[in-house]
Formats: structure tokens, sequence, C-alpha cells
């Protein structure tokens, strides 16, 4: 990558680590995101609508998010600055450079990076469930140093063959992400499915190409994976039928290997969420998938 | 679409009349200006989950008949409160009740209109960011027109195209526009508006659409206020145009229009749309200068008058004004050509009624460029100087009006050119050519002296000038020859090199064959000096050495360059054939010249014209008691003509009290009459030349008159010159012109028949119209021939058998014979 992009890719990195210049504050829950107006409104519609418009938030300069999925608010946030989420060394790079500063930051987000981490952390597959539903409990065990590089060791070890080519290919972030393979590795379905609904709801383009990009490719590699059902179940019911971006990656998948409609939990998915099983059903008779 | 599903992952299917009840109470918050307590997330969210739900045409409904109420409730009354009894009168009928009362009603509507549409505004674009998801999703997928766009064009519905009460039918629209218009008229008429707001509604007026489909040239602004503007503003300049021809003089005429184009591009820019600048430009140039510029170029200040007091600014308004409507300037050039062709030819008028005034008459129309003179010839002189100064100065006159008002234009240098060659070959007037001559000969002779180069150049350059007008520059050159012919064999040219470099401008100016004979002329003359010394050399070898010896200098002109006959007296034509009897000295030398001469060339014939030359002789006169009492000698040396030394060497031999008369003078000396008459008379009657007696004394000179030796003549100086009468260049006479002019015709027939078989012996055949065509043609540097001439010369030509008509053609044609 060239190196003035790489400059101004790690000064996003540290104005969002420090705060510095934040002129407005993204509240979901417990959590505080101090982020900039140049930064956030030029890249999604509703943050420009609300700070441009004299309703309560331009006067107080807090957007509260707290009725989102804090975990997608977070991720859109990392986007934001990043221009990725579940991305490991960025983060770790520039958590490694927030500890070093953070004797000179006193309004380091201490909690906010490490909780990521812990977040994934506990994102164990057969977690899934509970990790998303516990998610808006607020922080979980407070990270340490130790926890992270710890999480780098895991994900070494553990899936050192995931074939990550095709990602690191498109990813314009490759030198970065070289070691970042951890998070990767786990399926995150139903996280990509909020980021994109997230994305869809702010209007905010370049991130729901990217979760899509990555919901793609994790179904292609983990459709077995637990998460399926809920992953479905998200793709089909926070965004209008029109919107074919997950959906069409969704029946692909069920094309390509029909016998995960034979599992039980696929099954119980299915029948809560006719959209669903409307279009499975068109497509398995052979129709055009989509009646729009 | 499939009907909404009841229950959802997150299992809080919506209340959709709650959260519209929500949204609802949340736009009327944003309407009275409230918003700030709002959470603008919450309001998003729940549009968000409307559409989400599926509920997104149940939202845009509710939010269209939401804004509806809103406009033709809360807006409308606020709008009706602004209508005013003053305000609805003064729009029936502009110009009744109190201006300044109607200024203020009117402002007072404006700002409520503006202000209501500036609300509207700024309310729909927050309801607009709200419903941001809907306008993305719903309105999108669905192609309906963003809540944005759909709330303004309720705008246009329910407040402007509303009818102004129950009992007026008119729009709030057309009103506005009444307004606007009068507030205009305002201005126009001196007041002072607010430009501002006017703007401001102009603004609201071009943001909105005629119908829904949004179309360009479909903007209220255009299809509404502007087409009543441009009707009223028609309509107005109509009459101010009127109001002005009658009222204010052409100048006046002219800065008010030029201040109108100017206020009115300024009223586009500042107050209404810069898009009607150029239509409210095209109706101001269309009433106030196209259908009135004949009206005005001819109005009794119009162009003549600006002409003649050089109201040079105002000629550049009227040029530019003009040049607004049309590129060709047609109704300036016809006034200027006009005014030009007539100012010449009162040149031309003053000129010829100057030259035929009689001599006693001084106060004639050349209205003191010096007292006409003793002679009729120098009064004729003067008028033909004074007639190219008049021309140059009426060239100078309109080369400052090119210049400085029509900006050197195309069209009207072509007018002007064109106006000048008019006059200046009118055939009323046939002396141009003449005249011209004449003033480079009186400038040759006396002008320049004493003058820079840069001023002699400067005289010349004017001549040129003049000169490129002539069209018949054959007949120049024939004037021209004549009188240059005078000032080479009389010594009368200041300088030689003026004389050159005449004839090198000449040369560039009119080309190498105009100057060919001119030329040849100087060489002739160099040859001559050559020749002269030549032979006083020759002389000097003889030896013997003579102390009355004659000097002799001689000039040796061929006869085809020089217009010899030109410079005889011409008064009777038997005098050209007589030869004049030289008396034996002069004899002698004569004949040694002839000698010294034909051995240089052989073959050569000498013709010798005694009325050319001149002599200078020393003359003694005896003691003899003067009036004042002194009895010494007197010794003058005499300038005289060939022709006077003759005569007086009759009195050499001749006793004191001995007389001749005139009748034996002439038999003595063979001088043809008319030149001995005018010898005689400047001999013996022009007062201080009286080398001889007349008697008896009078000015005319009959056959039986004796003369005498003046042996008391008393002249001031040494030298005398005894100028021989009418004996300069000067102005033709009738009789003389005419005959000038048949040579010109005679040899102008040469010219023609040259071009037809130059022309006919390349084409070989050719018809009669293209032949003509072709000869003007190639003669149009020399002269313009008549037609008819050339006809004649064609038919000469058939009968000697160069051409022949081609049988049974279709048109007239010939055929070259070889």
């Amino acid at each position: 990558m060239d190196s003035p992009q790489v400059e101004l890719m790690s000064a996003l990195a540290t104005l969002f680590e420090c705060g510095k210049y934040s002129d407005l504050t993204i509240v979901c829950g417990t959590k505080r995101y101090s982020v900039h107006r140049a930064i956030v409104c030029s890249r999604s519609e509703f943050f420009d609508g609300a700070c441009r418009n004299p309703f309560k938030e331009s006067e107080s300069g807090v957007i509260d998010l707290t009725e989102d999925d804090p975990e997608a608010v977070e991720h859109m946030v990392n986007y934001f600055y990043h221009l990725d989420y579940l991305s490991k060394s960025l983060s770790r790079r520039s958590s490694q450079r927030s500890r070093r500063n953070s004797p000179l930051s006193p309004r380091r987000p201490a909690q906010t990076r490490p909780k990521k981490f812990s977040l994934a952390m506990v994102e164990d597959p057969l977690m899934a469930m509970a990790a998303a539903a516990g998610a808006a409990d607020g922080p979980l065990t407070p990270p340490t140093e130790d926890a992270t590089d710890e999480m780098d060791a895991d994900a070494s070890t553990k899936l050192p063959d995931t074939p990550m080519a095709d990602q690191h290919d498109e990813n314009p972030f490759d030198a970065l992400t070289a070691d970042a393979e951890a998070d990767i590795e786990k399926p995150h379905l139903v996280t990509h499915a909020k980021v994109y609904a997230i994305a869809e709801k702010y209007g905010i383009p370049g991130l729901k190409s990217l979760a899509r990009k990555k919901f793609a490719h994790q179904i292609e590699m983990h459709f077995a994976s637990p998460e399926l059902p809920e992953a479905c179940q998200e793709a089909y019911e926070t965004t209008v039928d029109s919107d074919r971006g997950l959906r069409d990656v969704v029946i692909q998948t069920f094309r390509a290997h029909p016998e995960i409609s034979l599992r039980k939990d696929v099954e119980l998915a299915m029948r809560e969420t006719p959209g669903l099983s409307f279009e499975l059903f068109r497509m398995a008779s052979g129709l055009p998938v989509s009646s729009l | 679409m499939k009907s909404a599903r009841a229950k959802g992952l997150h299992g809080d299917d919506i209340d959709f009349e709650n959260t519209w009840g929500t949204l609802a109470s949340a736009f009327r918050e944003i309407h009275t200006k409230n918003a700030s307590r709002l959470s603008y997330e919450e309001l998003y969210r729940h549009a968000y989950r409307v559409v989400l739900k599926k509920k997104g045409e149940d939202l845009y409904k509710r939010v269209l008949g939401f804004e509806r109420d809103w406009l033709s409730t809360e807006v409308h009354n606020s709008i009706q409160a602004l209508l005013t009894p003053n305000l609805l009168v003064s729009a029936q009928a502009v110009g009744t009740s109190n201006t300044n009362e109607r200024r203020v009603a009117g402002e007072k509507f404006l700002k409520g209109l503006r202000q209501a549409w500036g609300d509207h505004q700024v309310c729909m674009s927050m309801l607009a960011d709200v419903l941001m998801y809907m306008d993305r999703v719903y309105c999108q997928d669905n192609r309906h027109p963003s809540i944005y766009t759909a709330a303004m064009v309720l705008f246009r519905v329910d407040i402007l195209n509303h009818p102004v009460s129950d009992t007026d039918a008119r729009a709030v629209l057309d009103l506005l526009n009444r307004v606007i218009l009068d507030q205009i008229q305002m201005e126009r008429d001196g007041d002072v508006i607010d430009k501002y707001l006017i703007k401001m509604c102009v603004g609201m007026l071009e943001s909105l659409h005629e119908d829904e489909a949004e179309a360009e040239d479909q903007r209220l602004y255009n299809t509404s206020f502007e087409l009543e503007y441009l009707t009223t503003s028609k309509e107005f300049y109509r009459k101010e145009a009127e109001f002005l021809l009658r009222d204010s003089d052409a100048g006046a005429y002219c800065r008010h229009t030029r201040k109108r184009l100017d206020q009115e591009e300024d009223r586009c820019k500042s107050t209404l749309s810069e898009v009607t600048t150029p239509k409210i430009q095209k109706v101001v140039e269309h009433e106030l200068i196209k259908n009135r510029i004949h009206e005005l170029v001819e109005m009794e200040s119009g162009v003549r008058f600006m002409i003649d007091n050089d109201r040079l600014d105002e000629l550049e308004l009227m040029f530019d004004l003009n040049s607004r409507v049309d590129d060709k300037k047609m109704e300036l050039v016809r006034a200027v050509q006009k005014r030009i062709v007539e100012m010449g030819a009162d040149v031309n008028n003053a000129a010829v009624a100057a030259s035929t005034a009689p001599a006693p008459a001084p106060d004639a129309p050349d209205k003191g460029k010096g007292q006409p003179q003793e002679k009729n010839s120098n009064q004729q002189t003067i008028a033909a100087i004074k007639w190219v100064e008049d021309v140059l100065q009426l060239k100078d006159k309109f080369d400052g009006i090119l210049r400085t008002s029509f900006g050197m234009d195309q069209p009207l240098q072509t007018a002007v050119t064109r106006s000048f060659g008019d006059f200046i070959n009118s055939v009323s007037f046939p002396r141009s050519s003449e005249y011209i001559s004449l003033f480079i000969d009186e400038n040759m002779k006396k002008g320049i002296k004493n003058k820079t180069e840069l001023e002699i150049d400067a005289v010349l350059e004017k001549a040129i000038v003049l000169l490129r007008y002539v069209q018949d520059k054959d007949l120049f050159e024939r004037y021209y020859k004549k009188h240059l012919c005078r000032r080479l064999l009389m010594n009368k040219s200041i300088s030689n090199d003026v004389e050159k470099q005449m004839i090198s401008k000449m040369k560039i100016e009119l080309g190498n064959n105009f100057t060919l004979k001119l030329e040849a002329m100087f060489k002739d003359m160099t040859i001559s000096e050559e020749l002269t010394s030549g032979f006083k050399k020759h002389v000097e070898g003889l030896g013997d050495k003579d102390p009355k010896r004659i000097d002799l200098a001689i000039n040796v002109l061929t006869s085809m360059t020089w217009p010899l006959e030109t410079m005889s007296s011409g008064d009777d034509e038997e005098g050209k054939r007589t030869k004049c009897h030289f008396p034996p000295a002069l004899e002698r030398i004569k004949r040694g010249f002839e000698k010294y001469y034909s051995e240089k060339h052989s073959g050569r014939q000498i013709t010798w014209l005694a009325n050319m030359g001149s002599a200078d002789i020393k003359a003694v006169f005896p003691k003899v008691p003067q009036k004042d009492g002194t009895t010494k000698e007197r010794r003058h040396e005499l300038n005289v003509s060939t022709y006077a030394m003759v005569i007086l060497l009759l009195f050499n031999e001749l006793p004191a009290d001995q007389h001749l008369t005139f009748e034996e003078i002439q038999a003595q000396t063979n001088i043809p009459h008319s030149d001995l008459v005018r010898n005689l008379q400047s001999l013996a009657v022009a007062a201080k030349t009286r080398i001889l007696i007349k008697e008896p004394m009078s000015k005319d000179v009959k056959p039986t008159d004796k003369f005498f030796f003046n042996e008391g003549f008393k002249g001031a100086f040494l030298r005398i010159k005894v100028g021989v009468v009418a004996n300069g260049n000067k102005v033709e006479s009738d009789r003389e012109r005419r005959e000038t002019e048949k040579k010109n015709d005679d040899s102008r027939g040469f010219c023609i028949e040259a071009a037809v078989v130059r022309i006919m012996k390349q084409r070989k055949e050719l018809s009669h119209q293209q032949l003509v065509a072709e000869t003007l043609n190639q003669l149009a540097a020399q002269f313009k021939p008549e037609v008819n001439m050339i006809k004649k010369r064609i038919e000469s030509l058939i009968e000697r058998e160069y051409l022949e008509r081609i049988e049974g053609a279709k048109v007239d044609s010939y055929r070259y014979l070889a």
C-alpha cells in the first residue's frame, strides 16, 4: 500500500483512539464513542441529517443509538475510522499505540477497545445466540493485554490453514491484516448481517458492501455453522424485500448446499421466516426467486 | 406486495397509528419551530421501522396529507392576512392609488409570501431528513417524487394556485406577478424598491414548476412571471419610445436607451433572473431601437445633426444601438452616406462657384481663402486647392468619426469609402482628377517650401488618399503629366527628390504601368542635362573663344512621352507647325547642337519648341534722365521667354527713336500670333517689366500698334523676370477640358481595344456579356469605361476583322480571328 495512504489511515485511527477534536458523541447503551462530525457526517446521510437540522442531537452533540445493536454500532464506528471492522491487526496496532499513549490521553476509551476483543473472545460458535442476546447488557470481563495476545496466539494455532487468500486479495489493507486471521476464522455470520442492516439503515454504502462481502465469504466456508439459521433470519428481517444484497447470498448458499435445508435448526428458522421460505420455494420450483 | 407479517425477529411489530401519531405531533413541532426538543434519532427510527414493515406507502400519503392540511389552513390564513384592500385594488389598476401606499402593501405581501415559502422549505428539508429512509427505499423503489419535491408541488397547488378569495378568482400567483411588476414599474419610474425581497420571490418561482413533469423550461418563473414581464415591458417601452421621440432629441434618446438597457441588465442580475437578460434586452432593443431607428436617425437632431456638430459620443451611441439590432447597420450607413454625398456635393459646388465666379467678386462662395488675385486663372487654381483641402478635411472628419465613434466598423468603413468615391467621381463634377493634380503641382512649386520631411510626406500622402477615390486614373495621369511637364521644363519644382517620392508613392498605389511614362520624363531630363554639359564641353573644345557666345541649355524630350501638345497655347492650330525665325546668333548655335546631337544619336529628328524655352539676357539701358533726376547707366539681367528674347533682339539693331509695328515683328520672327500677342503684352503692357513702349498704350495688342525700346526703363532689382501672361499650370477652361476629355476618350478607345484583343486572344470565344465584364475588370485600375464605348470598340474590331460574331449562338458571342 502507498505510504501516504498508510499515513492517512493511521492518522484517522489515532484521531479515533484519542478522541482528539471530537465534536460528536455516539452513545450506545453504556458505551460512548467520541467521533468527528466531519468524518461521520460525510459518510452517512443519517448522521448528516442529525447534525445539520436543529433537532436535539445537533444542540447536545450526542446521538443516542441505544436502540440499535451495540455490536453493529461498534463495527460501524470502526468502519468510519478504519474502513474495516473485525479486522485484527489494525485494532491491535492501534490499541498498542493507545496503550503507549495512555498516560498522555486521559480520554482514551479504555473499555471500548478491549471490549471488542472480549466480545470476539466469547463469540464461540456455540455461544453465538447468547452472545447476540447478551450484547446489549454491557461490558463483560475487563480486557487485558494478555487477553489480546492470547487470542492472537489462539488464532494462529487453531486454524492455521484457513484459506484466506481470497479475502486478502479483496482487502485493501493486505499488509495490515496479514496476521488478522483470528477473528475471521470464526463465522460471524450474524454479526455481518447486523452490520449490513445498520449500514442500510443509516445509509453507508461502503460499509454495506463490505459487510455483504464478508458475509458472502464467511457463509461459503461456514454454511455448516450453527449460526446459519439465525443469520438467514437476520438477513430477511432487517431489510426490505427489495434489498437483494444478503438475500441473494443466502439463496445461493441453499442452492449450492441443498443438504442444509434438512437441518433441524434451519427448518425452525424457515418456519419463522416467511420471506425466506417463500424464496426457497420459488427457487425449488425453478421460478425466478425475486418477485420484484 | 405481500402483507405485513405479525411477528418478526425482534418480535415487536409496530403499531402504525401510534407511530404516525408520534411523527405527526413531531412534524407540528417542526412547523412551529420547536424542533430542538425532538430527537432526530427517534423520529428517524420510527420512520425507518414503518418503512421496514412495508408501511412506506401509508407513511408517504399521511405526510403529504399532513402538509396539505397545514398549507391550506395555517399558511393559507397567514397569506390571507396580507391581502389588504389596498393591495387588491392596486393590483387591478396599476397606477391609481398612491404609489407609496402601494409599495408598502406590496412589500408586505412579498415579505409574507417569502416567509411562508422559506418556512416551508426549511421544514420540509427537516422532514425530508427525518424521512430519509422512506425517500431512499420507498420512493425510489416505487418511483415517487421525493417527499421534499412532492411538498414543494403542494405549495404551488395549495398556496400559489389558490384563488385570492371566494369573490376574487385570481390566483395568488397572479397577484404575486402583479405586485412584482408593480414594484418594477416603480423602480423604472425612479423609486427605490427592495430588490433582494423580489429576488427571493423570483427564486421561489424559479424552483417551482408549471406541472409535475418539472421540465427545465416549465418553471413557474418562465411560464408565468416572465411572460407577463416581457409583455408589460414591451408595452411600457413602446410608449416610452413614442414619448421620447416626441419630447427629446436624438442624443438624449440614445443615452436614455443605453441607460434602459443597462438598467434591465442590472435588474435581471439583482432583482429577477439572469435567464431573462437576453429576452428583456431583446424587448428593449425591439421597442426602443429596431422599431424606431429610422425615425431616430432621421430626427432633426439625428445623425445629420450629430455629424455636423461633431457629436462623436452620440454617434458612438447611435452606432452601438444600431449594431444591436442590425449587423449591417443599414440605417446608420444610409444616413452617413447621404450626409457625405451631400457635404461632398457642397464642396464640389463651392469649387465650381469659386472657379467660375467673376474676378471682381471676391466674396463668392469661396469664403476668404485669400482674395482672388489679379488673374482669373489664379482664382481657379485656388478653388482647386481649396477643393482638395475641403475634401481632405471632410475625409479627416469622417475618419475621426469612424475611429472614435464607429470603432473602425467594416460596413461603415466601406460605406464611407464608397460615398467619397461617389461624390469625387460625380458626373456633375468632372474636375477631381485635374484638381488633385493641381494640388500636387501647387505643393511642388510652393507648398512644401520650408517643410520638414515628415510634413512633406503627409502632404503627399493626402494626395494619394484622394487619388485612391478617383475612378478615372487615366484622366489623372493625363493631367499629372501635363503639370509635371511644365514643372520640369520651367524648373518650377522645389525639390526633385520630392517629385520622385511622389512618383514612387503613386507606383505603390497604382502600379508600375501608371508611372512608366512619368519616370521616362525624369529620365529625359537627366539625359538632357548630360547633353547640355556635353555640348558645352564640345563647344569649348572648338577653341574659338567667343565672348558673345550664347550658353545653351537644352531639354530633349521624347515626343511620345511628353504631352507637348498641351504645352502650346493651343489658340491657333497653325501656330504649332510654324517655325520661328531665330536671329543669326541663335541660328548658329542651334545648328551646332543639331550637328552634335545627330553625331550621338543618328536618325533622330529634333523639333525645336521655341514656345517653351526661356533665356537670360543682359540688357544695358543708356543714360537717360529719369523721373527722379538720375542719369546713370543701368544694367539688368532679364529672364524672358525664348520668343521675348527673339523680339528684343530685333530692337538691338534699331535706332532708339525707331519703332516696329506688330505686323513687322510678326513678319520678321514668324512667331505664332497668339504667342506674339502674349509676349508683347508682357514686354510692353505689364507695369513692372515695360521694356518696350507701345503706341497707343492699351491692354490689347492690335496689328497696327507701334513698339519702341524703352530707354527710360527702371527696375528695382538687378534680375528681372518677365513673365508671360498665362504661362502657369491652371485650371482648364471648359473648352480645354472638353478637348482633354476627348483626347482621353480617344486613348481610352485604344486601351479598350487592347484589352478586348488581349482577352479574346486568350479565350478564343466568349459571349458578349462575359467579354464586357472581363474588359471592365481589366481596366478597373485605370478607369471605368462606358459600356457603350466598349460596344463601339468591339464593332470596330469586327470591322477590322480582329473578331467575328459567332453565327447562331444562343447569346451574342464573338470569336477571335488570328
